[in-house]
Formats: structure tokens, C-alpha cells, sequence
């Protein structure tokens, strides 16, 4: 709950790639949002984009959208939704044309995080990280619990649209959440080490 | 500079004539019956059942929630009015939010219509009181008693924190199980004891409202009591 899930489908309604408290649109045209809910009534509203519209729990509205410009367009949930509702953001990023479509070539598979070129995954076994909605598709932990963590360190925001995104704030995050956002599913990390929560941020961080 | 006085019908005498004038009104005279219909006087005050008095209780105690609930609407905007206030923590923010729509809607604007019915209708009606005249100072004392309880919930920390004006059943889960309860025992007794039975007793007084005694003799007796409560 309190985070946005983002999925982006192709002209045959197939889910092409998953993503988080982030969309991203091409300028120029309109664009159609197809909203769902999974637990309570949310409202998605973008303000300088457009009305808002509720997402309702069994039923899917449609909003559309059109951004003349390109930018980044700050998103807030509109309808209360329960504890941190004041906390669930998000960015909305309108891209030229041309550059989205660079963006939208289907995902290379991922990657299991030890192959990952940039950086070794972190030393700390997973029975201390258990819990974590880790759901960076590596084979092992895909948590539906929490936001798809597989390109986390290429978002703009922590923590849905509330914090900027760097190995700072994913440090902070992870080692204590429920201060920074009172109430989100994941819980506080204070076992890891000082060491241990500076590799999981650089780790996370490397995630693009 | 006053008019003169225009000329009455002799047809009509002044002393019986139901409709305000500027003469003299001729009063009930019976010591036994001013003695029934006299003001409380001390504990009495308490235990009052006409709706004269529990009419203004009513009204006052309407008027304490509205200014409770205003207090709590001026707490919410100290903390927004800076971005990331710390005057109040996430979940006393969303208990304040809550029992501030609930508290305006349940506890005021319902009631003070209600209580302006308690007040009012009697007398534009012609009658010495509401039917029941009991049951609806029982209904305000409950009223008061569970509004206030209710709103104590606050200071313990206790209060639900649902969706402020409309209590929404799908954040239903959010609701610890004794929020529930206190918040769904004090609708239930709220609208059990109060509008609901009044509601009736005033559609039954409006259509037939002769019942029980006769509609002049009513009229002339309330005028009576009116003057005596201004003695």
C-alpha cells in the first residue's frame, strides 16, 4: 500500500515492463492511464497535467492525460487512503517523442545480481535481508509486497515520490523506513551494520 | 409616532382571540397548574423534561461540539500550514481528521437541526410539549454523555482514523476492533434515541395535531407558560 505500481502494455495489451511511483509519457499526445486498485480507493492526481481521478478497488477508469511539454510533473495520491496517504507521490517524466521512443525497447532480461558488471551484490546473507520487498527479479525473492526493485537505482524518487533518489536516502530507507514514511509495509533494518547498509545502497543504487 | 389602534370587530373578543395583539393576555390563572409548569429551580435543572429547557440544552450542547470540532479543524491547519510540520504526528493528524468530519456531521449539524426541532416545533404547533417528553430528554442526556465519551477516544489516542466526512467501509480494515465499536455503539445509540423516534413523533403530531387535547386551549395555556418564563 502507499506506493503507485506501473506497468506499461503494448499495443496488444500485453505487459512489456514493470515499474514504480514513476511514469513516463511522451509529449505531444494524449495519453491513456488505465487505473486499478488493490486495496483501498486511491485517486491518481497529477495536478498540472490534469483532473484527478479515483482508482477503485474491482474497477478500472481510464484517465487521459496529454503533456505539451517535456518535464517532470509531480503527482500526489488524492484520495485519503489510510496512514501515510500524505506521503504517497509520485513523478510524472514527459519525454520528447523521439526520446521515448529510445526508452521504450523492451527491457533486456535481467540480470542476476551477481552478474551485474557495475558491482558485486552485497556480503550480507539473505536470511538478514528476509522481509525486504526485494523484488529485483533475480530468481530468489520476487516480492510482490513492495515496489520492482530490478531498475530502482535508475528512478528519481524513494519512498513513492517523497525522496530524492541517491545511496544516502536508499541507506536511510532500508535501515529505518518507518521513520521516514510511519506505517509503509517494509520494515526497519537496524541489524545491518554500517558497512553492511553502505554495500546494500551502493548495491541498490547500481540497479539502473 | 404610533399608529392609531385600528377598530376590532366586535365579533370577535379580545381576551380569547388566539393570534399575537398588543393588549393584555389573560393568563392561567390555576396556582395548581403554575405550580406544574413553573421553571426548574436548582437540581431540578437536571432533571427538566419539558422541551423549553432541554431544547436549549440541546442547542448548547450542539453549539460545544461545533466549537470542539472547530478547535480540532484550527490544529489541523497549524500543521499544514508549514511543509513536514511536526505539531502532530501522522496518526493523530488522521484521528483529528476524522473525529473532526465526524464530530460536525453527527455531533453537530445533525443534532442542532434536531435540537432546533426540540425547541421550536412544540410552540409553532401550539402545544405544551413534545409527545414523549421523557424519552427526548433521555435522548439529549445520551447524547451529550456519548458525544462526549466519544470525543474523549481523542485524548487516549483511541480515536478511529478512517476518511473524515464519509466513514468509508473499504479503509474498514484500518479501524482497530474497539475504534469500531465505539464508533458504530455511538451511531447506533445516537440514532436509535434520537431522530429517529422525534422524527415519528413529529410526523404523528403533524398530521393529527389536535391529539390529546384541544387545540385552543393549548394555544392559550402555552402563551401562558411563555409569560410565566418571562416572569
Amino acid at each position: 500500500m502507499w506506493w503507485w505500481r506501473v506497468a506499461y502494455l503494448d499495443a496488444d495489451g500485453r505487459e512489456v515492463l514493470q515499474d514504480a511511483n514513476e511514469i513516463h509519457i511522451p509529449t505531444g499526445r494524449p495519453v491513456a492511464l488505465e487505473l486499478e486498485s488493490t486495496d483501498v480507493i486511491h485517486s491518481l492526481w497529477i495536478p498540472r497535467l490534469g483532473g484527478k481521478l479515483d482508482m477503485i478497488p474491482g474497477r478500472r477508469n481510464i484517465l487521459r492525460l496529454q503533456a505539451d511539454g517535456p518535464g517532470e510533473y509531480g503527482g500526489q495520491c488524492a484520495e485519503f487512503c489510510g496512514g501515510p496517504h500524505a506521503l504517497m507521490a509520485l513523478v510524472v517524466v514527459a519525454h520528447d517523442p523521439a526520446e521515448f521512443r529510445g526508452l521504450a525497447r523492451p527491457p533486456s532480461p535481467s540480470r542476476p545480481p551477481s552478474a551485474h558488471p557495475s558491482r558485486p551484490a552485497p556480503r550480507c546473507s539473505q536470511g538478514r535481508l528476509r522481509g525486504l520487498p526485494y523484488g529485483a527479479r533475480n530468481g530468489e525473492a520476487n516480492g510482490l509486497a513492495g515496489p520492482d526493485l530490478t531498475h530502482v537505482g535508475a528512478r528519481r524518487t524513494l519512498g513513492a515520490g517523497i525522496l530524492p533518489n541517491n545511496q544516502g536516502t536508499l541507506a536511510g530507507w532500508v535501515s529505518d523506513s518507518q521513520a521516514i514514511k510511519p506505517g509503509n509495509r517494509m520494515p526497519a533494518y537496524p541489524v545491518l551494520s554500517g558497512q553492511e547498509l553502505r554495500d546494500v545502497a551502493a548495491y541498490l543504487d547500481s540497479l539502473k | 409616532m404610533t399608529d392609531p389602534p385600528r377598530p376590532r370587530p366586535a365579533s370577535i373578543p379580545r381576551s380569547t382571540s388566539a393570534f399575537p395583539h398588543r393588549g393584555s393576555v389573560r393568563r392561567a390563572s390555576s396556582p395548581e397548574l403554575e405550580a406544574i409548569w413553573c421553571a426548574p429551580k436548582g437540581w431540578q435543572w437536571i432533571t427538566a423534561i419539558n422541551n423549553n429547557y432541554v431544547g436549549v440544552y440541546y442547542v448548547g450542547a450542539a453549539m460545544l461540539f461545533f466549537v470542539l470540532a472547530g478547535v480540532l479543524a484550527l490544529l489541523m491547519r497549524t500543521q499544514l500550514a508549514l511543509p513536514m510540520n511536526g505539531v502532530l504526528s501522522q496518526e493523530t493528524y488522521n484521528q483529528i481528521f476524522t473525529m473532526h468530519g465526524t464530530v460536525m456531521m453527527f455531533l453537530f449539524a445533525v443534532p442542532a437541526v434536531e435540537a432546533l426541532g426540540v425547541l421550536l416545533l412544540p410552540q409553532m404547533l401550539g402545544a405544551r410539549d413534545l409527545p414523549f417528553p421523557r424519552l427526548s430528554a433521555y435522548a439529549f442526556w445520551a447524547y451529550l454523555i456519548g458525544g462526549l465519551a466519544f470525543f474523549c477516544s481523542l485524548f487516549f489516542g483511541l480515536a478511529p482514523m478512517a476518511a473524515g466526512s464519509c466513514i468509508r467501509p473499504d479503509l474498514d480494515h484500518l479501524f482497530a476492533g474497539h475504534q469500531r465499536r465505539l464508533l458504530a455503539a455511538g451511531h447506533r445509540l445516537h440514532r436509535d434515541l434520537g431522530h429517529r423516534r422525534r422524527h415519528r413523533d413529529h410526523r404523528r403530531r403533524a398530521q393529527d395535531p389536535g391529539a390529546g387535547h384541544d387545540a385552543g386551549q393549548a394555544a392559550g395555556l402555552r402563551l401562558g407558560h411563555a409569560g410565566l418564563r418571562r416572569a
